[in-house]
């Protein structure tokens, strides 16, 4: 059983207003401490220093083209863009831009990088007028009359066949050789047995195989 | 900044935010560090003053948020808080009487027993005349906080200093 809770003894609470009533003014009649004289020269001169560094060059007259800033070099030709990127990057901060700007990209990289169907496609041809025709057809019969073999025309081409050695020349045993040995030929210095000999140490012993 | 500007801050503000950095970080290495950022920024970026009213209120503001990161920084190096507290830097002028000079440090040593931030608030609070409300602006704390701080540092510095009270009343 908890005992019960027992009241503070009468008297001035340690945090009253009322206790030390001379404590602030006591406090706040001490007389603060002013920094060292010898600092403000040295701080002053450290933050002007510090403020030119921080700012660019010294302006010439090139830096400036009809009394305005001139951009940066690497700027100076997208000058008139930068408005307008300032604008879209302004726009894109919005999901739906962020979207129709994908899909435009997207679309922009489509068409002029890719080749599509209209690059691939081969152009329609006008017919053939009657006498282009007839003379197409002249020329095929003069042409087949030259080679003897009539006249040419698209049906009586044949997919080339595939050429099929005879049954016994598909046997992996390949014909018996003479029995006289060929003589062989006669290699040139430094070549041994389809070897050639290693030209900087000329040893017989350490042949190279020729690739 | 037109010239003279930053002379004319300076002449106005760095005793304030001198006294305050001494007393906050207790450190006069830190605290000559601290005040030259600060004047370092003035210089660089003089526009951070434009449409400021109250430039004591917001100097203030930018000399306790330099501080706390200068603090920071220094927790990394030493122990703890209270070690650098108990460094012997003195905050008042130096007193030519002996009774009073034996008073300064008295509160001297009370004041430097107290946490960082309620010496922030007692200092603005009693010697620069800060109301809660604007010491709660420059401390980026809440009213209640501003007013319940400088009661805790009250609160200690009763039982503290009540023997020299009673002396030299």
């Amino acid at each position: 059983m908890k005992p019960p809770r027992q009241r503070p003894p009468p008297g001035p609470d340690p945090g009253d207003a009322t206790d030390l009533p001379g404590l602030e003014s006591l406090l706040a009649s001490q007389r603060l401490r002013p920094p060292p004289a010898e600092w403000r020269e040295s701080i002053l001169r450290r933050a002007a220093a510090s403020a030119s560094a921080s700012e660019p060059a010294t302006e010439t007259s090139r830096d400036r083209v009809n009394g305005q800033r001139r951009h940066p070099e690497s700027f100076h030709g997208a000058a008139p863009a930068i408005p307008w990127l300032q604008r879209l990057v302004a726009h894109l901060s919005s999901g739906w831009s962020l979207t129709a700007a994908a899909w435009i990209l997207a679309f922009a990289l489509n068409q002029y990088s890719i080749p599509r169907g209209a690059f691939t496609a081969a152009p329609r041809q006008p017919p053939f007028s009657e006498a282009a025709l007839a003379e197409i057809r002249e020329s095929q019969r003069a042409l087949g009359d030259f080679a003897n073999l009539g006249a040419v025309i698209p049906s009586d081409f044949h997919p080339p066949q595939t050429h099929r050695a005879p049954p016994d020349a598909a046997s992996p045993v390949p014909p018996a050789l003479p029995s006289e040995p060929r003589p062989r030929a006669r290699l040139p210095r430094g070549f041994r047995d389809g070897h050639v000999a290693r030209s900087d140490t000329n040893s017989p012993h350490e042949p190279e195989p020729i690739v | 900044m037109p010239p003279g500007e930053l002379d004319r801050l300076y002449d106005d503000h760095a005793s304030a935010l001198f006294a305050f950095l001494l007393n906050f970080t207790r450190d006069e290495s830190d605290t000559r560090d601290i005040l030259q950022e600060v004047f370092t920024r003035l210089a660089s970026r003089p526009h951070i003053l434009q449409g400021v009213v109250d430039v004591r209120g917001f100097l203030l503001r930018l000399t306790h948020n330099l501080a706390v990161d200068a603090i920071r920084r220094r927790a990394s190096r030493r122990r703890t808080q209270d070690a650098m507290a108990q460094e012997a830097v003195s905050i008042f002028e130096p007193e030519p009487n002996p009774d009073q000079a034996i008073v300064q440090r008295q509160i001297e040593a009370a004041l430097a027993e107290l946490p960082p931030e309620q010496r922030a608030v007692l200092q603005l609070k009693l010697w620069e005349g800060l109301t809660f409300d604007a010491i709660a602006d420059v401390l980026g704390i809440p009213l209640n906080t501003a007013a319940s701080r400088y009661r805790y540092a009250m609160d200690k510095l009763r039982p503290r200093l009540r023997p020299l009270y009673d002396e030299i009343r």
